[in-house]
């Protein structure tokens, strides 16, 4: 299973894109690099995944959080989308 | 640089006696001025020392660098002023594309950060980074020794040209010397039977202190591979680059003998970091004479 590079956004409930969350691989088949990304801001973010199936987070400095689950089956040519909330 | 030999027999051929000699490989740091480290700080009773001989607990792996569900293991570390916690850095990286991220790095000279090769050279652009901002024992907004700006990088072939996780190791050279007082770790090669077994401990900026507050967790080894090492340390995202250190036969400088890299997957029940062998003390060395 090879790693694939991903974009994706993080958007508040809303649907406002949200600038400053920390994303990162919160769980993985495969090891993942501890390395967190920071959204950019359009919300924006690119990732590294590890092969399989993986879990991604998204935090804020204010508390808000937000998971997306990822399945090995996805092309790397998806933008998930993380909705991050209190 | 000092160096010891350790002799590890091995006796399977019925007319040879193989003697492999695995060499243990030194380098000095630099404990930083007396006058911060003249009190004990209370975040000093968060180091561990010494070697756990007893079974390995066997674990359901749930492929999460915080190793047990529902419980975050680490300490927030109080005194960053204070030796050995001032000599690890938080890193705020801009990519050449500027996208920003968040690591850890740990002081092995004057001018000289080593980390993650992943936090230096980014492979979704395959370039190096734009800029790093280190800020050693940074806590909070406090920046007690101020921040440094990276001159430029270094990391290796095997890292940059294939993504090879057992050379996963960087360097950053800062464009001036940092504050004298905060000193440098030693670091070194060690033989595996030595490091087997090791209580570790591992230091860093996760984002769950949005990377601005350090965390420390300390365990023991559970296995070594040529380049890698593996334990029950919890970690995060933001934590790449910290150093792994440990206090070998009592003493009481800490010397650093890996550079924290990945979480566990599901098919682990371990995070891992690259190991330094020989041949990467050597690097190490190497590019604390770069300017």
């Amino acid at each position: 299973m090879k790693a694939k590079m991903i974009s994706g956004c993080v958007v508040d409930d809303m649907g406002n894109p949200v600038k400053g969350a920390f994303v990162v691989v919160q769980s993985s088949d495969l090891p993942a690099k501890d390395i967190a990304i920071i959204t950019n801001d359009m919300g924006v973010f690119r990732l590294e995944l590890p092969g399989g199936d993986c879990c991604i987070s998204a935090s804020t400095r204010s508390g808000m959080k937000g998971v997306k689950k990822i399945s090995k089956y996805t092309s790397s040519n998806i933008t998930p989308k993380i909705c991050v909330y209190y | 640089m000092s160096t010891r030999y350790d002799r590890d027999v091995c006796s399977d051929s019925p007319k040879l006696e193989v003697a492999a000699i695995q060499k243990v490989m030194f380098y000095e740091g630099n404990a930083g001025a007396p006058s911060l480290q003249e009190q004990p700080c209370p975040s000093d009773q968060l180091i561990v020392r010494g070697k756990q001989d007893s079974a390995l607990v066997s674990k359901i792996s749930f492929g999460q660098s915080l190793l047990v569900p529902g419980y975050d293991r680490r300490s927030r570390v109080l005194d960053t002023n204070s030796d050995p916690w001032r000599k690890v850095c938080a890193l705020e990286i801009i990519a050449s594309d500027d996208v920003q991220m968040i690591g850890t790095g740990w002081i092995a000279g004057p001018r000289l950060i080593i980390t993650a090769g992943h936090c230096v050279f980014d492979k979704f652009n395959n370039e190096w980074m734009k800029q790093i901002q280190v800020i050693p024992g940074r806590d909070g907004t406090a920046e007690p020794f101020g921040r440094y700006v990276s001159e430029h990088f270094c990391s290796m072939e095997r890292w940059t040209s294939a993504g090879d996780e057992n050379y996963d190791i960087g360097a950053i050279i800062l464009s001036e010397d940092l504050d004298s007082r905060l000193g440098s770790f030693a670091f070194g090669a060690y033989p595996d039977l030595f490091l087997s077994s090791q209580m570790i401990n591992i230091s860093g900026y996760p984002i769950c202190t949005v990377g601005e507050e350090q965390m420390h967790h300390a365990n023991r080894i559970s296995s070594i591979t040529d380049h890698k090492i593996y334990y029950d340390v919890d970690t995060e995202g933001g934590q790449s680059g910290s150093p792994i250190w440990f206090y070998p036969d009592g003493a009481t400088e800490p010397v650093v003998v890996g550079v924290h890299s990945n979480g566990a997957g599901r098919s682990l029940k371990a995070n891992s970091g690259v190991k330094i062998t020989p041949a990467l003390a050597n690097k190490i060395s190497e590019w604390r004479t770069r300017q």
